[in-house]
């Protein structure tokens, strides 16, 4: 990780606010070219490198040492001047194209900002915006590697246009991951073989995230006989919802949907402010996670439940439904805000197939959903209390 | 659609070129390089001559239609590539052992592979290759002034050709780009596109990156360490032909031929322009054997083992003796010449008189014929050879040695040698080595038939009926003197000579001699040559060059090729030395004059453009052909002297000011101040010095108005960190409380909004200069 200094320089140096403001999600990572180091470091940096930080000869940088090595050779087996002349210019070429990278890179600095939600099978983006604190020179030909687990392999994310001084610009990565799980992305950077291409040079050192892979989202139906109660007597009094009671007035946070910002409020206090409401008095679900081997047979059943069960979450959620979760016998956890949501999607991510458990006796049954295989099938039914509610479609 | 991805759209809609149109000034610039190649290659002796005309007319053609490259790369180069393979094959098989016509053949066959094909970015790179190999290949052999013109249009296309290499490598879609790449091309349109990326801004960077890299490259070239090897291999030589006139068997007006040529056949460095005579003779070789019009080198010198006739050599320096020259070295000489041949004159190098060493820029075989004081090297160069005479004397007479000497008494005295046989070519071609007349006798051989010879005797007569003086005294100089006088009133110079026609077995001179009037310095020479045989004078012919002019501009002597002549050295039994007599009469250099070169009123100096435009070549032939250790070490004595000389220099100004201040400072204050005045301007120095440092962050930021840059800013963040390092050392919970709260007014300083509250900010940055101190 860089250091704070790094971190406040590639904030200062962000020229576009509105922008900017959209790195907030997901994981953020910075950088700059402008690392200060020690004497010991830099020493220690220029003998051993480490990963992230080494110089490369690319293929055109390995013939032109060759080259410079054979017309060398022959120019003082020949003494001939032209020779020497035409080595020098090969020589010149290459200390020159050291100096135009050091050029490159000098007031770079990057934000990294990976993708807020990862789904099996969906399109996600990650984002690095750089920015060039350059005032004349612009930089060019930059690029990231990116190194990733869970089959999708590596990838080099280049930049075709130049950044120009003072500006930035934005370098996106679509991944689309394939499977449910853990996601470890390795991102090197920054890198650039300008001017000659002779040359590869990376600075910034090499980070690594592990995310989580949501399970993909399914097709299914949903339609139970029996209505779980969202207001149980003395349990809770005013749930915060989408109904029309007004409770409180809070900040605005990001992700905050624009309908419920109260702009009366906003302009008063100078911020934005989010209306914040009574939820309606409606049916709503606990779900119950079993990741039982003798329950699930297969492999491919169990990504088919984990799937159902996180479209069926979402969709509860968005419509108001969604109560809490528990897994195996675990207390039940409340679902009360997107956060919360995707702490369950993180626990499904997560989730393998394992011993029995067993599982809590729960008092209110018509609340809970849980699901089963479909009996000689290979379909996944779910269940509220005792009574199919509904099934996975294929 | 995300708003980042119209935000990227618009961005690669508004700036930089597309991927194709960089693709497309890729493949030009390309094609460019390939353009330069051949220009390198045209002047090499290779028979491609025609390979590369081709090549540059094909390259012209699709640099006019692009398309059709991608037609020659899917259909011509398929089929013909297995021919060009098997061609290449059979060209350097069938010239073996001497490849290098055969790899210049083939390296233009690569490089029409590569050229007029569509390229992927690693076949850019071979093409680039193979440019610079041909373009070293024909330096390294030409040695000449439009490399360094050649080798910086190459860096000016090679680099933005690398840079849109290093760029467009990294589209995905580049096969199928270059698929369709040329489909609907028009150049104005591309050119329009290329012209809106250009911009004042670009050109200077651009501009400026070339002269740093020529800088850069100028210094490598002058710092890379240089060593003398004992013993360096000739690489990249190709055989020539001299100019006719200058080879070891010439014919009448072979030489002639060579002053219809205005080019620069030599340039000469010297002590100056009062070490020249007023008229140089650059000899060059000696032929002294003569027969039926053709003036050669006879086979007993060109193949005798003999180390007085001729002697291989090996080295980078020759060193003459007194003992093996015969000659006197304690003459008074002085000064060092070096002499720049031209490719493809001859092997023999022009050596207009004794001299103590001669010194190559490498180690070169070469064969020194002491009898004739000539040098030549093995072989003919195709480009300038260059070499440097160290304490060199101007001769118009060259001893001999006394086994010569005596050799050359013993045959004046037998008289001229007439046998019959040996004016018939067929019977002399047919003659064992040992029945030959070796040299000397060859310098009184006289092919001639009795009618032929009775003409010269008839002429030695007309001339010295009266006085007879060169046969009793044998003056050489006295029957020169007399023949060079009738031949310059019998016949008059001109370039096209009415020598008669020529009948069976008849010599021309002879013939010209009787009945020609006009003729040119080979005529006048073998006349010359033939009546003094006939005489009894051992006699012998010389070309070289005679005359040139002082090129002011770099102050050195030209000699062009119409500077080619031929006289005669005759053998001056008294003084025993070969004595040189120009039979051409006087004056006829004017028939040159104004050839293509301005000169001034004495004709003796080059002017105009031409002669700065050749004053290039010797600053070239000076600097960097001619660069070696030596000039290396020279180069770092002078700038250590400089250095020297400037730090004394600045040495004597500080103790003069000082002076000065302690003089005046005594005027004002007295004996006893005499230091008060030097004092006081050093305190008023370093308070400016502190000045400028206070104020440079307030002066940055007036000019770069970045809120990163405020002063205030800088100085909190300078606080700030190292607040935080000692922070960390420390282990004391209410420390750790105390300098937070300073870090949070620091941070709110150093990120926060500025307000115009200087005061608050000074507490809080006395707060924390306090805090530092006392942890």
């Amino acid at each position: 990780m860089t250091s704070p200094l790094t971190e406040e320089r590639s904030r200062a140096h962000m020229p576009n606010p509105s922008l900017s403001t959209a790195i907030e999600h997901g994981v953020v990572i910075t950088g700059s070219a402008s690392e200060k180091w020690g004497f010991r470091e830099r020493l220690k940096r220029q003998l051993v490198p480490g990963r992230g930080y080494r110089t490369h000869l690319t293929l055109s940088g390995w013939m032109l040492v060759v080259l410079s090595l054979a017309v060398g050779g022959t120019a003082y087996n020949s003494a001939s001047n032209i020779l020497f002349l035409s080595l020098s210019l090969m020589l010149s070429a290459l200390v020159f194209s050291g100096l135009l990278t050091v050029v490159n890179f000098k007031g770079l600095s990057w934000i990294i900002s990976l993708p807020a939600d990862l789904r099996a099978g969906s399109l996600a983006v990650m984002r690095i915006r750089i920015s060039n604190a350059k005032r004349f020179f612009p930089s060019f030909g930059i690029g990231f590697r990116i190194n990733t687990s869970a089959g999708i392999g590596k990838e080099a994310l280049w930049m075709q246009q130049a950044i120009p001084p003072g500006k930035e610009e934005l370098l996106l990565w679509r991944v689309r991951p394939r499977k449910r799980g853990l996601l470890e992305i390795e991102i090197s950077g920054l890198e650039s073989s300008y001017p000659f291409g002779f040359i590869r040079k990376q600075i910034g050192g090499v980070q690594r995230r592990t995310l989580w892979v949501w399970p993909q989202r399914v097709n299914y139906i949903f339609k139970p006989l029996h209505f779980g109660m969202k207001h149980w007597p003395g349990t809770m009094k005013a749930r915060l919802g989408q109904g029309d009671d007004l409770v409180n007035i809070r900040r605005y946070e990001a992700g905050d949907p624009l309908r419920m910002i109260h702009w009366k409020a906003s302009a008063r206090s100078g911020n934005l402010m989010i209306r914040q409401v009574a939820d309606r008095a409606e049916d709503a679900y606990y779900l119950q996670i079993d990741s039982c081997r003798t329950l699930w047979r297969s492999e491919q059943l169990f990504e088919s439940y984990c799937s159902l069960m996180l479209s069926l979450a979402e969709d509860l959620f968005q419509a108001n439904r969604m109560q809490g979760y528990a897994i195996h016998d675990e207390a039940p956890i409340r679902v009360r805000s997107v956060n919360d949501l995707h702490a369950f999607f993180d626990r499904l991510a997560r989730l393998q197939l394992g011993e029995h458990r067993g599982r809590a006796e729960r008092k209110r049954v018509l609340e809970w959903v849980r699901a089963e295989p479909e009996v000689n099938a290979s379909g996944v039914v779910l269940y509220v209390g005792t009574e199919p509610a509904g099934r996975l479609v294929d | 659609m995300p708003v980042e991805w119209y935000y990227m759209l618009e961005r690669n809609q508004r700036d930089g070129l597309s991927i194709e149109d960089r693709l497309r000034l890729q493949w030009f610039l390309g094609v460019g390089l390939t353009l330069i190649a051949c220009w390198a290659l045209s002047p090499l002796p290779f028979a491609g001559d025609v390979l590369v005309g081709v090549l540059g007319l094909v390259l012209i053609v699709l640099i006019i239609r692009p398309a059709l490259s991608y037609f020659v790369s899917t259909g011509f180069l398929r089929i013909a590539s297995p021919f060009i393979v098997l061609a290449v094959a059979i060209d350097l098989f069938l010239s073996a052992p001497d490849f290098l016509p055969a790899v210049l053949r083939m390296l233009v066959l690569l490089l029409f592979l590569r050229a007029v094909a569509m390229r992927s970015g690693r076949e850019d790179l071979q093409l680039l290759l193979l440019s610079l190999f041909a373009l070293i290949l024909s330096g390294v052999m030409t040695a000449s002034l439009v490399f360094a013109a050649q080798i910086l249009l190459f860096a000016l296309l090679a680099m933005p050709l690398l840079f849109l290499r290093s760029q467009t490598e990294l589209a995905e879609e580049l096969p199928s780009l270059r698929q369709t790449l040329w489909h609907g091309f028009l150049w104005h349109t591309f050119i329009g596109r290329v012209r809106r990326q250009l911009n004042w801004k670009l050109l200077g960077f651009s501009l400026a990156a070339f002269i740093t890299l020529t800088l850069l490259s100028s210094l490598i070239f002058v710092l890379i360490p240089r060593f003398q090897l004992e013993r360096t291999i000739q690489f990249f030589q190709l055989n020539t032909n001299p100019r006719s006139g200058f080879s070891e068997s010439i014919s009448l007006g072979y030489v002639t031929a060579i002053t219809l040529d205005n080019s620069v056949a030599l340039r000469v460095d010297g002590p100056g322009r009062d070490a020249l005579p007023s008229r140089p003779y650059w000899r060059m070789l000696v032929l002294d054997e003569y027969r039926n019009g053709r003036f050669s080198l006879s086979n007993s010198v060109r193949i005798s083992n003999d180390e007085r006739i001729r002697r291989p050599l090996t080295g980078s320096a020759v060193e003459m003796t007194s003992r093996q020259l015969n000659w006197d070295l304690t003459a008074n000489r002085a000064g060092t010449w070096v002499f720049y041949l031209e490719g493809n004159t001859s092997r023999f190098l022009p050596l207009p008189g004794p001299f103590e060493s001669l010194r190559f820029t490498q180690p070169e075989d070469v064969f020194f014929y002491p009898a004739f004081h000539n040098l030549a090297t093995r072989s003919v160069r195709n480009g300038v050879f260059s070499f440097r005479l160290e304490k060199l004397q101007w001769a118009d007479a060259f001893p001999v040695d006394t086994i010569e000497a005596d050799a050359l008494a013993k045959l004046i005295a037998e008289g001229p040698l007439t046998d019959t046989v040996t004016y018939d070519s067929l019977v002399y071609d047919s003659m064992w080595e040992e029945e030959m007349p070796g040299y000397p006798q060859t310098t009184l051989l006289l092919p001639l038939r009795e009618g032929e010879r009775e003409l010269l005797q008839s002429i030695l007569k007309e001339n010295f009926s009266t006085d007879s003086s060169y046969e009793s005294s044998r003056s050489a100089s006295a029957f020169s003197a007399q023949i060079k006088n009738w031949l310059g009133q019998r016949f008059s110079y001109s370039l096209t000579p009415d020598i008669p026609p020529r009948q069976r077995r008849s010599d021309p001179i002879v013939a010209w001699l009787r009945e020609g009037s006009v003729g040119h310095c080979e005529l006048f020479a073998g006349a010359f040559l033939l009546l003094a045989r006939e005489a009894g004078f051992p006699a012998r012919i010389v070309t070289g060059f005679s005359g040139g002019a002082w090129n002011a501009v770099e102050n050195y002597f030209v000699v062009r090729n119409r500077n080619a002549h031929a006289w005669v050295e005759i053998y001056d039994s008294e003084k025993q030395n070969w004595l040189r007599i120009d039979p051409t009469p006087a004056g006829y250099e004017s028939i040159f004059a104004g050839a293509g070169v301005a000169v001034d009123a004495s004709g003796f100096e080059e002017t105009g453009w031409m002669a700065w435009m050749d004053s290039l070549r010797i600053l070239w032939y000076r600097r960097i052909v001619n660069f070696d250790h030596d000039e290396q070490t020279r180069l770092a004595e002078q700038l250590i002297s400089t250095l020297r000389n400037w730090q004394q220099e600045v040495n004597a100004n500080v103790r003069e000011i000082w002076q000065a201040l302690t003089t005046q400072s005594r005027e004002w204050f007295g004996a006893a101040g005499s230091l008060g005045l030097p004092v006081l301007l050093i305190f008023t120095f370093l308070a400016v010095l502190l000045g400028i440092f206070r104020i440079w962050p307030w002066l940055r930021f007036s000019f770069n108005r970045k809120p990163a840059l405020h002063p205030w800013r800088l100085k909190a963040g300078k606080l700030l960190r190292r607040l935080r390092k000692k922070r960390s050392l420390l282990r004391a919970e209410s420390e750790h409380t105390q300098l937070y709260a300073l870090e949070k007014q620091l941070e709110a300083i150093r990120f926060g909004p500025l307000t115009d509250k200087p005061t608050l900010f000074n507490s809080t940055f006395k707060a924390a200069r306090r805090a530092l101190r006392k942890l």
